[in-house]
């Protein structure tokens, strides 16, 4: 046991373990228990006040947790958060650029910070963006500012990027560009992403796995497709009696029953189809569920209980 | 080939490429020695995980539609495997006719007038014949298509029509 925790560490981008923030009487993060796999781009996602922020300072360092512990790319959290931010690329909700500073300046300042940086893809990024190097920072959209400061996260060449609501401010034609810069990270750095975001559908874009965030806890974390396969259910409708041992079939999970109509959760989707169409059914129909769909049955889970 | 997701359906994104290189294979859009996108490639022509295409190519490499060689790239696979399983093919069959025997039902239709209708669309729309017939690829997709022999008489009286 403790011997696969430990090749977990290793292997891991980030692992917490009851990591909790508290401001006074108010819990912040209450509790955290989280393993990021290298490689994987996970969405963070959750309603604000979640924790999701407070979590992601803890993580590079800008908060000192009040209890548990963390490991970021096998360094500590509160012992080595220098290390960690040679090596993470953080980009905050509000970005922290000084107004009188021009692309050309910022780059200047990050290729000193960063032993990674590379001028190469800082030029190529912007490029894209279609930015001015000239221009000041004070004079830029927020978009503008989204896309310089993005363009400072990447071209640090981070082992681990972290993204606070990464897309908030840009329309939809920039959107595209943007993730795409996000996508080229993880394809030619090999770099791991964890990007918080209330934009359901551009979660479901990029991010393979997801972590749902509520009341300070990661309450449901797991790899995105496994979700919305095993999230799938059948409905079916028969024409006449149903089948009595349905709830006993092999793949049938559960049975619920409103009516005439049939909910099955299953474990095999094919399998119980082919065999429910032997028994004369008026309809059968799979219903598939999208991420916006499993977001709210998990609030719903965690209201209830 | 043009290649499209979509991200918000509770199909997997994987799952959804997988089907659409099938589905190119069996349209003759894709040919054998073909060779797809790198994994990166389609990552950013589609703005979505690379994970995820690598995923679907690992599936689609186990099933035999495609292979990949080191150094060189993904090509769709030469050889014994046929573009897509009879099986494949006729559970996708089934479910459009699942959903429009669903459909013609909830309308308040009985099962003969369902028949009727279908047999008539049948007579209306010839059978759609591939350019290239003498091309191997489309004889053995036709072939693997229709398992019946009284597909012929319907075939000559649609061309006869027209």
């Amino acid at each position: 046991m403790v011997e696969t925790r430990r090749r977990a560490a290793d292997e891991a981008a980030v692992l917490c373990e009851g990591l909790t923030k508290r401001y006074g009487d108010t819990v912040a993060v209450a509790g955290v228990d989280w393993i990021v796999p290298r490689g994987s781009v996970t969405g963070l996602v959750g309603p604000n006040g979640a924790g999701k922020t407070t979590t992601m300072k803890m993580l590079v360092g800008l908060v000192h947790p009040s209890g548990g512990r963390a490991r970021v790319l096998g360094c500590d959290v509160t012992r080595d958060s220098l290390a960690i931010r040679q090596r993470t690329g953080y980009m905050p909700e509000e970005d922290a650029l000084f107004r009188w500073m021009t692309a050309e300046d910022a780059f200047a300042f990050s290729r000193l910070l960063y032993p990674s940086w590379s001028d190469r893809l800082a030029r190529e990024t912007l490029e894209l963006f279609g930015l001015s190097s000239k221009v000041p920072v004070s004079k830029m959209s927020k978009g503008m500012r989204r896309q310089l400061a993005l363009t400072l996260t990447v071209a640090q060449r981070p082992e681990l990027l972290l993204l606070d609501e990464p897309t908030s401010g840009l329309d939809p034609e920039r959107r595209r560009d943007f993730l795409n810069v996000i996508v080229k990270s993880v394809a030619g750095e090999g770099a791991t992403v964890i990007m918080s975001s209330h934009q359901l559908h551009e979660v479901e874009r990029v991010a393979d796995r997801v972590a749902f965030m509520r009341d300070g806890r990661i309450v449901r974390e797991s790899d995105l497709d496994s979700l919305k396969e095993a999230a799938r259910r059948i409905r079916v409708v028969f024409q006449g009696a149903p089948p009595a041992d349905l709830a006993a079939w092999e793949g049938v999970q559960s049975v619920d029953v409103d009516g005439k109509v049939h909910v099955l959760k299953v474990s095999d989707v094919d399998l119980v189809v082919t065999r429910l169409k032997g028994h004369n059914p008026f309809v059968v129909e799979v219903i598939e569920h999208n991420l916006e769909d499993l977001y709210f049955e998990t609030g719903g889970k965690e209201v209830s209980r | 080939m043009r290649w499209h997701v979509n991200p918000h359906s509770g199909v997997p994104l994987y799952v959804q490429l997988e089907q659409q290189v099938k589905t190119a294979i069996a349209a003759g859009v894709l040919a054998e020695g073909d060779r797809l996108p790198t994994v990166r490639e389609l990552a950013l022509e589609l703005t979505i995980n690379p994970n995820t295409v690598a995923r679907a190519y690992r599936e689609l490499e186990r099933a035999g539609f495609i292979e990949t060689t080191p150094g060189r790239g993904t090509f769709v696979k030469t050889g014994k495997v046929p573009p897509m399983p009879v099986d494949e093919r006729r559970r996708r069959l089934e479910g459009v006719v699942d959903v429009m025997l669903a459909e013609a039902r909830a309308l308040g239709f009985a099962d003969e007038q369902v028949l009727a209708a279908v047999t008539a669309a049948i007579g209306r729309t010839p059978e759609p014949r591939p350019e290239g017939g003498d091309e191997k690829t489309g004889a053995e997709n036709e072939a693997g298509f229709r398992d019946k022999g009284g597909g012929s008489d319907g075939r000559d009286e649609a061309a006869g029509g027209g």
